[in-house]
């Protein structure tokens, strides 16, 4: 692969990697395994950028390819320990615009995303990253219909585990 | 749910992740991925080269055995031919499958693909085990003396027994290979798939 490309790819990235830093967040507890995520969902973006064509939003490519490397491709190289790791990732928060309610419930919310199973949090993921039901679905590869009651459903359950 | 609607205004807030230099970002792409699907890719090239030197390994013992005339003889002097065209066929149909992987596709679509590579492997090594199982019966039935006069059931049933818990054996070699592979490997796949069999079908 050429430089010119290699330095684009690097480019481009580097404006973007908030967008990968946000799926690492949210399918990782601790910061090894974080960097560790961040490293091959880099490494399978740049394997694939030679096809990656210009018509379709970078950003779009990229939280799809973020999120099925975390969903399929990577594997933990440690085992979690839930109980400290949760701790551990809602230190990393920084809370100083939020008033301490407010602090609190996201404290709860990140608490109860990390007790979502995998597709789950990439449900949540596109909800939060404003992305429609149409798109929600074809990243997924499920129908736009049950998208939208799944992620009712994922709704009713994180209320349920902020209120048992 | 106010809950999502906070986290949402936050989640768009958020920017105390490590920055992560240009430089930084250089090194990692070039590193080796550790994804699921290299190890898929290693363990199945792994598999091909055992089989293939186990194919070879039994083609050797066949003919030390005296079978000429006999018509199950066919089958086992020709078995080689048959286990080479099988591999090729198995590589080929291999290879296809994983030029198909592309992480650019739909969760779903991909979590297909590599299973469906997975399985072309899977494919290969239960038709060798099949194979394995016709050249064992082959033996056996050439071992028999078939001529009444000759024929001793205690001894038929000797090498009957032996053949079945030999092949007993082969499949619990491989089942128990498979729950260790299949523990490691496809378990999240799996189980990642079928959470989005379930959204499709129970809604």
């Amino acid at each position: 692969m050429n430089k010119h490309l290699e330095t684009e790819f690097i480019n481009l990235l580097d404006k973007h990697q908030n967008l990968i830093h946000k799926v690492c967040r949210l399918y990782t507890n601790d910061e090894a395994a974080h960097k560790d995520l961040f490293q091959e969902i880099s490494i399978q973006l740049w394997n694939a950028y030679p096809k990656f064509r210009g018509d379709a939003k970078f950003t779009t490519w990229a939280y799809r390819i973020g999120l099925n490397t975390a969903i399929s491709l990577y594997r933990k190289k440690t085992k979690d320990i839930p109980t400290t790791s949760i701790d551990f990732s809602i230190h990393r928060f920084e809370y100083t615009e939020y008033n301490n309610e407010e602090e609190q419930q996201l404290k709860l919310m990140y608490q109860a995303l990390q007790q979502l199973n995998d597709i789950e949090k990439a449900l949540v993921f596109l909800y939060l990253e404003d992305k429609n039901y149409q798109e929600i679905a074809e990243t997924l590869g499920i129908s736009e219909v049950n998208a939208r009651v799944k992620m009712n459903r994922i709704k009713t359950k994180l209320k349920q585990i902020l209120n048992p | 749910m106010k809950e999502l609607d906070l986290l949402k205004k936050h989640w768009n807030e958020q920017k105390d992740f490590p920055k992560v230099s240009k430089n930084e970002i250089n090194k990692m792409i070039h590193k080796k991925s550790s994804s699921i699907v290299k190890w898929i890719f290693i363990i199945s090239v792994i598999e091909f080269l055992i089989l293939n030197l186990v194919s070879y390994f039994y083609s050797f013992k066949e003919e030390e055995l005296i079978l000429k005339g006999k018509p199950i003889s066919f089958i086992v002097e020709n078995i080689d031919y048959l286990s080479a065209a099988i591999s090729v066929f198995f590589i080929i149909l291999f290879y296809l499958n994983y030029k198909k992987i592309s992480v650019a596709d739909s969760t779903k679509k991909l979590i297909v693909q590599i299973l469906k590579t997975k399985k072309t492997v899977n494919y290969y090594i239960y038709t060798n085990l099949v194979a394995l199982a016709i050249v064992l019966i082959a033996v056996a039935l050439s071992i028999i003396p078939w001529d009444s006069n000759e024929l001793n059931i205690s001894h038929t049933l000797v090498i009957i027994g032996a053949i079945i818990i030999l092949l007993l054996i082969f499949v619990a070699i491989i089942w128990l290979y498979y729950k260790v592979v299949y523990g490691l490997l496809i378990k999240k796949l799996m189980k990642n798939y079928k959470e989005l069999e379930k959204i499709d079908t129970d809604i």
